[in-house]
């Protein structure tokens, strides 16, 4: 990634772009087709059906932001604007998953709790993820020089990263209203095949659009900076 | 009939979830393309209006 610059690492993602979006359009269908046909839950009924969005969701928020934090560490030592690059195109998406965990968690607690909003320790700490992508995002905006405001949105990164285990952990750490890990845990998955099948095919069709969405945003960012020199040249 | 109820109220909210989530992917979509687009559009214009050194 430190070899690799923004222009070459541009080139090889533009490659794969379309590969990457007729594969989320197959994981789409195929999880679509899944969600509808499957069996209500015996307790929560049709409710469950929000997991298929919101786990993915929410394993996606704490994915992207271990990712930006390592590549933001990355950029710090070495001065990389690879690394801030990337960082500053997972951020905005990072964003949207997070938001899409909160909505959805939201609406799924009131089926289930009959509440919108609890101050549970996951709840809270999801809340905080999220305020920190937020706080991320407006840092890499508030500078003049995209150099400074790398650094700084940098720095939120690597300490917001301390939240990440708050999160995954809050469940364990704390007592919750919110349910424990059904699927990383120690002695495997307590949800049954088909549910999980769904469950991995979902998470897999909205890795992908993600993925897909920070490429572009990646090609947008060097693009626009390749604009920004050439027409300073031509000045 | 309260279970009714109950059952296409729960309903109505997981269409409300990923009605949601696809409004979302789609405006997101649209966004990122667009800017794409214009910023590839600025930089051909750029090459069209650079003179040549070619002799």
């Amino acid at each position: 990634m430190i070899v690799l610059n923004p222009k070459t690492l541009s080139n090889f993602f533009d490659k794969y772009k379309k590969l990457l979006f007729f594969l989320f359009l197959a994981f789409s269908i195929i999880s679509l087709g899944m969600i509808i046909f499957i069996e209500n839950d015996y307790y929560q009924g049709v409710s469950f059906k929000i997991m298929f969005i919101h786990v993915p969701a929410a394993w996606l928020s704490l994915m992207l932001f271990g990712i930006m934090g390592t590549v933001s560490i990355i950029g710090l030592v070495f001065k990389s604007p690879t690394s801030f690059i990337i960082a500053r195109a997972i951020s905005p998406i990072g964003l949207l998953m997070s938001i899409t965990v909160l909505v959805t968690g939201s609406i799924w607690g009131y089926l289930t709790w009959g509440a919108f909003w609890v101050w549970d320790a996951r709840l809270t700490s999801m809340l905080i993820l999220t305020f920190i992508y937020l706080g991320h995002l407006i840092l890499l905006n508030s500078f003049e020089h995209f150099q400074k405001s790398d650094f700084a949105a940098s720095i939120l990164a690597v300490i917001g990263l301390v939240n990440l285990p708050v999160v995954k952990f809050s469940v364990n750490w704390w007592t919750t209203l919110h349910q424990g890990a059904s699927v990383f845990k120690i002695g495997g998955p307590s949800l049954s095949g088909i549910y999980l099948t769904t469950l991995m095919i979902s998470f897999f069709c909205i890795l992908i659009l993600c993925l897909y969405w920070i490429i572009n945003i990646f090609v947008t960012i060097t693009e626009t900076r390749r604009y920004e020199r050439r027409k300073l040249f031509n000045e | 009939m309260r279970e009714g109820s109950y059952l296409m109220n729960s309903l109505y909210f997981v269409l409300i979830c990923y009605g949601f989530f696809i409004i979302l992917a789609a405006v997101t979509t649209i966004i990122i393309m667009n800017s794409k687009k214009s910023v590839l559009n600025k930089i051909s214009e750029i090459s069209k209006n650079q003179p040549t050194d070619k002799k």
